[in-house]
Parts: C-alpha cells; sequence; structure tokens
C-alpha cells in the first residue's frame, strides 16, 4: 500500500518537480553545474519561484558565480523579502565581491511614499490591490442603494487604500531594473563602443542600475552615482523578466 | 635666391585653401562639415611635441586610431578623448574630440594632410593644416636666464633598486622616479608616451604597481617627484639588467616679468642597473615558489557535516615574500573526500616598502565527505625558501577530523521544507558558509500572463457597479414619475371638482388640466398655452384624437378667459365631464411611468 502510494505521488508529481529534485540532487552530490542547469531550465520554463531562485544563487556559489549567484538572490528577494535565508546568503555573497558596492537605491518618491512595502512580496500587494478595489466599488454600490452619509469618507478612504496598494504592485512588477556584473573586471565606456575609453570597471557581483539597453549594450548607474555603456553579455539581469545568467566570457582589458 | 620659410608657408596654406574645394568626390560636401582639425601651435620645434586636435559630431563617428604622415611622429599612446553627448530630434549627437600627440621630424614648411573621418556613414575630410617647423636651437648656458635654479635641478630623473643581489623568485623593488622642481612658474612633462622608454627587464616577472607622487626636498630646493614603483622577480639566474630609462620632455617656464615663456628640452637617462641572481638549492617536492618568510593556518568550518553535505577547508598563508608567486599548497592524497579547486582570497596588509608587505594568501577548498565516519585530513606541507637562512622551511599543519554524521538518503534529510521551524533550520548552517538549499513544497506551476485578468478584474466591478447604477436609476425614475402622476391626479380631481362652483369656471377647467400636463412633465407650473399643450403632446407616443381633445378644451378655457365668453350651465357641465374623460383617458395611455416620446 505503501509502494503504491510513493508511485502514485510520484506520478503526480509534475515535470517542474522532477527538474527541481533533479536540481537539488545534482547540488546535493556536488555537482553544481548540473544543478545549475536544472535549476535555469525550470527559470527557461517560466517558473517564477523564490525557492527555485533561491537554490539557483547557492548552485553559483558554489560553481564560483558570483555575479549570477548575486542576481538570483536578489531574484528571491524580490520574490520573498522575508526569505531571511536569501538575505544572509546574498549578504555573504556581497562581502566577497572586491568593493562590497551596495545595491542602487530605488528612486526617492519611491522610498518616500512606499516606505512601508519592501516587507511585501508582489503577490501579497497584487491582491491586496485587486481586493481593495473591488471592496471600493462594492461600497459605492452600497451608497447607490443605501446612501449611508458614512459611505463616503469611507469610500475615500477605501480609493486611497487601493491606490497606494495599486502603486505598491506596479512597482513591485514593474521594479527599477537591476543587473549584477558576471564577469571578473567589466570595463564600462562611455558611450556605446569599445573603442571608447574605459570610463571605470565593474567587479564581478557589482548590482547596478540599468538605465538604457540598446543594440547589446546597456547603459548602467552604480550606486555612486556613476554612468556608462557596458556589453549587456557581462552582466546578469535581475528581471523581471528572468533571463539567464550571462557566459563566462573575458571581456576586454578596456585598454584602447 | 632662397625662399624664405614664412613665405613658403604662405604659399602652402594658398595652395590648401584652393586644395579644399577640390578635395576628391568621395569626400560627402552637402552642408557643414560636421569635422575639423586643429594644432595648439603653427609653429613648432622639430622634435618638441604639440597637440593636434580633431573634431566630429554625429551620431555615429569613426576617428581614425592613428595618423600616419611623413615628417610627423604620432605619440601611439598620449591620445586624448572626449565625448559630450547632447539629446537633439530624438537622438543622441555626440561630439567627439581626439587629440594627439605629435612631433615634427623635419624642419622646414609641412602640411598635415586631410584626416577622413566617417560620420553617419559617410566619408568627411578635414582642411589641411599648415605648419612651419624650425631646427631646435643650441641654447646658451643658462637656459634658465637666472629666475631659476640651474637646467640640470629643474627636471632630473632617478633609478633605483633595493637590492642587486637576490635569489631567483626574490622580488626586487624597482622604482624611477621624475623630480620636478616645486614651482608654478614651471611645468614640466609629460608623464607618459613615446617619448619616455621603461626600463627594459628581460628575465624578470613583473608586477607593476599603483604610480604615485608626492613632494620631496633635495639640497634647498623643493621638488614633486612622480614614482613608477614595480616589483621584479627573476626567472633567470645569473647577472640580470634591469635597462636604461630614458625620458624625454619639456619644462616650460613663465618669466617673473610676464614677458615670455621659455621651453626647456630634456633628454634624460638613468641606468642601467646590474642585478646578481643567485639560484635556489633543491627543493622538498611540493615547493610551489613561495620565496620569503611565511606562516601556514589551516581551519575547516563544520567539522560535523552530515554524508553529501560540504565542509570548507581553508589554508591560509601569511607573511612576507613574492606575493604573486605564492602557490596553492599541494594537498595529500585524501580519498575520502571529493575535493573541489581551491578558491584564493588574497589580502595585503600595506606597507610603503611593497616588498615589506605582509600578504596573506587563503585558499579553500570545499570538502564533500565520501563516506560516513571519522575522516582525517592528513597534514598539509607548504615549504618556501627563507633567503635570509640561505635554506628551506617546511611549514606543516596539524591533522585535522571531520565527522561525516549518517544520511538515509541523500538530500531529503538535509533539504528544509517551508514547515520545518527556524529552530530546525540552523542545524544546517555550515559556519560562515552560505545557508542550505531549500527544498521547496511541490507546486510549482508556469506564470501566466495576468494581463486580461487583471484588467478583467479591474474593469469588472466597475461595470457591475455602472449596471446597478442604470438598475437603481431607472427604479427611482419610474418611482418618481408615478408619484408625479398620484399628485397630478389628485390635485386635478380637487380642482375639477371646485370648478363648478367657481367664479370664473374656465380658468380653474384651464388651470386643472395645463397643471396636470405639467405635473406629468415636470414642469413648473407656469402658462401652458394651447399651442404649448398641442406642441409637447405630439412629440408624445400619444394618440391624435386625445390630443385634439386637450388642446380643444384649452382653446375653450383660453376662448372664455381671454374672450369675456362666459361658460355656465350644460356647457360647463359637459367641460367639466370632457375634462374628467380625459383625465382619465391620459392616466391610461400614462400610467405610472409618465409620458414617454
Amino acid at each position: 500500500m505503501i509502494r503504491a502510494a510513493a508511485l502514485t505521488a510520484v506520478l503526480a508529481a509534475t515535470a517542474f518537480d522532477q527538474t527541481f529534485d533533479a536540481g537539488l540532487q545534482a547540488y546535493y552530490q556536488g555537482d553544481y553545474p548540473a544543478a545549475i542547469r536544472a535549476f535555469e531550465q525550470l527559470v527557461e520554463q517560466g517558473v517564477v519561484a523564490p525557492e527555485v531562485f533561491y537554490n539557483l544563487g547557492n548552485a553559483y556559489y558554489r560553481a564560483g558565480r558570483l555575479g549570477p549567484a548575486i542576481a538570483n538572490y536578489e531574484r528571491a528577494l524580490h520574490l520573498r523579502p522575508d526569505l531571511e535565508d536569501a538575505r544572509e546568503n546574498l549578504e555573504l555573497c556581497v562581502n566577497e565581491t572586491e568593493r562590497r558596492l551596495s545595491k542602487p537605491r530605488p528612486p526617492a518618491w519611491e522610498q518616500a511614499l512606499l516606505f512601508w512595502h519592501y516587507r511585501l512580496n508582489p503577490e501579497t500587494t497584487y491582491r491586496l490591490a485587486l481586493a481593495s478595489w473591488v471592496a471600493l466599488w462594492l461600497l459605492l454600490a452600497l451608497r447607490l442603494i443605501r446612501p449611508w452619509p458614512y459611505l463616503r469618507p469611507a469610500a475615500a478612504v477605501l480609493a486611497l487604500v487601493a491606490a497606494a496598494f495599486a502603486a505598491s504592485a506596479w512597482t513591485k512588477f514593474h521594479p527599477t531594473p537591476l543587473a549584477v556584473a558576471s564577469a571578473p573586471r567589466v570595463p564600462v565606456y562611455h558611450g556605446m563602443r569599445e573603442s571608447e575609453t574605459v570610463h571605470f570597471e565593474l567587479y564581478e557581483g557589482d548590482r547596478v542600475v540599468v538605465d538604457r539597453r540598446d543594440e547589446g549594450w546597456a547603459q548602467v548607474r552604480t550606486s555612486d552615482d556613476k554612468r556608462g555603456w557596458t556589453r549587456e553579455q557581462y552582466l546578469t539581469f535581475v528581471g523581471p523578466p528572468y533571463g539567464p545568467a550571462a557566459l563566462l566570457a573575458d571581456p576586454p582589458t578596456g585598454d584602447n | 635666391m632662397s625662399i624664405r620659410p614664412i613665405r613658403i608657408v604662405r604659399a602652402t596654406a594658398i595652395l590648401a585653401a584652393f586644395a579644399g574645394p577640390l578635395a576628391p568626390a568621395r569626400y560627402a560636401q552637402d552642408g557643414p562639415v560636421p569635422v575639423r582639425a586643429w594644432v595648439d601651435q603653427q609653429n613648432v620645434t622639430m622634435g618638441s611635441p604639440f597637440w593636434l586636435h580633431l573634431e566630429a559630431t554625429g551620431t555615429q563617428i569613426e576617428m581614425p586610431r592613428t595618423i600616419q604622415q611623413n615628417g610627423l611622429a604620432v605619440d601611439p599612446i598620449n591620445i586624448r578623448n572626449s565625448t559630450i553627448v547632447a539629446p537633439e530630434n530624438g537622438t543622441n549627437l555626440r561630439t567627439v574630440k581626439r587629440g594627439y600627440y605629435v612631433r615634427a621630424l623635419r624642419p622646414g614648411p609641412l602640411l598635415i594632410r586631410p584626416i577622413e573621418v566617417t560620420i553617419d556613414g559617410r566619408l568627411y575630410a578635414t582642411e589641411p593644416i599648415p605648419l612651419r617647423v624650425f631646427e631646435r636651437p643650441a641654447g646658451p648656458a643658462d637656459l634658465t636666464g637666472g629666475d631659476f635654479p640651474p637646467k640640470e635641478d629643474l627636471v632630473f630623473i632617478e633609478m633605483e633598486v633595493d637590492r642587486q643581489e637576490v635569489y631567483q623568485g626574490e622580488p626586487i623593488y624597482l622604482r624611477t622616479q621624475l623630480w620636478r622642481i616645486a614651482d608654478p612658474n614651471v611645468n614640466a612633462g609629460p608623464f607618459e608616451g613615446s617619448l619616455i622608454e621603461p626600463p627594459s627587464h628581460e628575465g624578470f616577472y613583473v608586477k607593476e604597481l599603483e604610480p604615485r607622487s608626492f613632494p620631496a626636498h633635495r639640497g634647498d630646493l623643493q621638488y614633486d617627484v612622480w614614482e613608477e614603483r614595480k616589483l621584479l622577480y627573476p626567472t633567470i639566474v645569473g647577472n640580470a639588467r634591469i635597462g636604461r630609462w630614458h625620458w624625454e620632455g619639456v619644462a616650460l617656464l613663465n618669466r617673473k616679468n610676464f614677458t615670455r615663456r621659455d621651453r626647456l628640452y630634456y633628454d634624460l637617462n638613468a641606468g642601467p642597473i646590474e642585478v646578481l641572481v643567485k639560484p635556489l638549492p633543491p627543493g622538498p617536492p611540493e615547493f610551489s615558489g613561495a620565496v620569503g618568510s611565511f606562516s601556514i593556518l589551516a581551519a575547516l568550518g563544520p567539522q560535523t557535516v552530515r554524508h553529501g553535505e560540504t565542509a570548507k577547508l581553508s589554508v591560509t598563508i601569511t607573511g612576507r615574500g613574492n606575493a604573486d608567486a605564492v602557490g596553492a599548497p599541494k594537498l595529500p592524497s585524501m580519498d575520502d573526500f571529493q575535493v573541489s579547486p581551491a578558491d584564493v582570497q588574497f589580502g595585503v596588509h600595506a606597507s610603503d616598502n611593497p616588498v615589506e608587505e605582509t600578504i596573506t594568501k587563503r585558499f579553500t577548498y570545499a570538502l564533500t565527505p565520501l563516506r560516513e565516519g571519522e575522516l582525517a585530513i592528513p597534514p598539509i606541507r607548504y615549504p618556501y625558501f627563507d633567503p635570509e637562512a640561505d635554506e628551506f622551511v617546511t611549514l606543516t599543519t596539524d591533522p585535522i577530523t571531520l565527522v561525516a554524521l549518517p544520511s538515509g538518503e541523500i538530500g531529503r534529510h538535509v533539504a528544509v521544507s517551508n514547515d520545518v521551524s527556524l529552530g530546525e533550520r540552523r542545524i544546517d548552517v555550515l559556519g560562515d558558509d552560505i545557508r542550505p538549499v531549500l527544498d521547496a513544497p511541490r507546486a510549482f506551476h508556469q506564470q501566466t500572463d495576468r494581463t486580461l485578468s487583471t484588467a478583467a478584474a479591474l474593469s469588472l466591478p466597475m461595470i457591475a457597479y455602472a449596471g446597478l447604477a442604470l438598475l437603481t436609476g431607472r427604479r427611482r425614475g419610474k418611482l418618481r414619475a408615478a408619484a408625479r402622476g398620484e399628485q397630478a391626479r389628485r390635485r386635478a380631481a380637487e380642482r375639477l371638482r371646485a370648478a363648478a362652483t367657481a367664479p370664473a369656471p374656465g380658468d380653474v377647467v384651464y388651470q386643472t388640466l395645463a397643471g396636470y400636463l405639467n405635473e406629468r412633465f415636470g414642469e413648473a407650473h407656469v402658462g401652458l398655452t394651447a399651442v404649448d399643450a398641442a406642441r409637447r403632446l405630439d412629440q408624445l407616443d400619444l394618440n391624435e384624437a386625445l390630443c385634439r381633445r386637450v388642446t380643444a378644451i384649452l382653446d375653450a378655457c383660453e376662448r372664455a378667459r381671454y374672450g369675456a365668453a362666459l361658460i355656465e350651465g350644460d356647457t360647463l357641465a359637459s367641460l367639466i365631464a370632457e375634462t374628467q374623460a380625459v383625465l382619465r383617458e391620459l392616466d391610461t395611455a400614462w400610467g405610472r411611468k409618465g409620458p414617454r416620446p
């Protein structure tokens, strides 16, 4: 009977679960490239789960790829800000980077208006926004049938709440585009050509805001407000959308 | 008759002016030319450097990396680049400026040919630039003219090493210094470029250090010193040579009376330096190239893991010596573990002399036990050569034991599910290692596009509200119409009852019917004439005969009112009866909903 139950459970497992299991097994056996392949496959297939990104971060870390590890911990924390394991691993990874460059902060208006939402995950804010929106219209409908005097201020308050959660959900689903340098040294140029002067260099694991992307180039900005252009291929974009990690390639030295 | 150089230059300029319009047709010629070139001086001394500037404006600009021309030497290193980006008509217009450090190689007139630049796929050329090149004059003994110290004290160079007899692999600290007098009226340079030949160092592995500048005194004079530093690790044995350092540059002197600015040309050399490199004696097999004085420390974290998990073994080498050649220790055979390649971390405790710096190199290995039980990590040996003691020294770590606990099903037990409490999770924390992977609840699904569902969720409440508002509005309208009808009927009945005894019964009948109509229409009770009533009733979905009967009653009442005709007796009774009949029929026709167009 136990065997039959186990067989039923195995048969019921989805292909995604099997891939996740395969990734875990590879990780436990120290085959980190295989674990990375399995977890990346899930991401490629559209699975968006903090556990997948977190484990992918661990696998990249074990494989010595600090940049993609940091990018995946950032993804996990974006989806679940209360995932303390991811926070600690991210901190450990950042401490191992060359400069320990801090993460670029969100725009000032967002910090001022949405200071309360940084511990909420996107799904929660999305659901709260929808719930408050529906509640607002229910209240307005009630007011059509029973025009009690206190329904008007209540509707106004509910409208504000719905707007706040909508703004929160919008910023959660359209966050400031973040990328992580994924090669040991990534030259950042003044312009969109490698013949341009190298403005500064990023080290693996440095997190930057992506202001613009154009023809394989990304205009990046560091937390200390240095700006320049670099090749997209040396960056892992945190997303959403969630793409694969940057290929490990040796960037040019930056000597003109 | 000889031609004076100035005339030749003028002739060249005139030719150049004519040559411009006759430029080959392959250059784009419509509109203003978005590229130009100029020099910072047109009268130059042979061999003395000057700047040739090139500027172009466009979105895609390709400038030559260097310029090839007879009679000119262009420094391939000293190139200045600057870019200004300005948004214009939705595109980013870039102005790129490039400066070439140039020397003229022969005296006489010289014409810098047009320089080709590709801008946005079109080829442009600059105007030719005429130059006048003079031979370098033989200067007087005191070139400084008494305002400054002698020329040899204004600028000089030095090159030195910290030792000239070393063992193979032992670092040598090489410093090349440019001493420039600290006087705001003296400006000497450059610090890099083809005019400077750094010392050659065949037979050495070279580590470049950050150049630095600092103030210094020599005699009574104060100098600014520009120092370039290198660590040289001898790779050969025997006599090695650090080559000559050549510096060629200019010192610009601003005279104190501001009357003129003089240039002093320098052609300075330092070195070479001979170094004796002694061979290392035969070393132990674990020797990885470290020469200096070191210590070793091995640490394992954690010392207890489950079978299948990894522990980190870190071996730290600390000391002074050839930091770049300190290699990873050769680990003894460890059959009980799967050992990952070393992860190297390098730290330096800075010192003014880099040879004296204390370096720390940490080699970290991930050890995965291949079986359960108490597994021994044997002592790790790390030999190095101590040049002060002239012998090899072998460092040895203490043996370490790793306890590998059993794990029934690999992965399952070490994994942490979301349901497990935080306290249980802590079991798996690996010292300063990362937290373990998560074994998530099995409910993964593909993320779907939520645009439609979100749009539906946002719009449905609004649509429902609109529907409800429509329904309640109509219901309220119906109620209002019914109330108006009821009120109109009641008032009309009251008025008609009073009409029979009223002094002006025609007026009362008129007001009864007009008032009824006004109330049913929901309008103010003001003079509704027969004509108005006929027009309003025509717009409604009403029996035509009934309309005529209404207007006939109103006409009759108006005639009585304005024509002084009396309505009494049977006429009055029949008028009242007709009015009552008309009101009944209007009620029947309009019902509770009221008049409808």
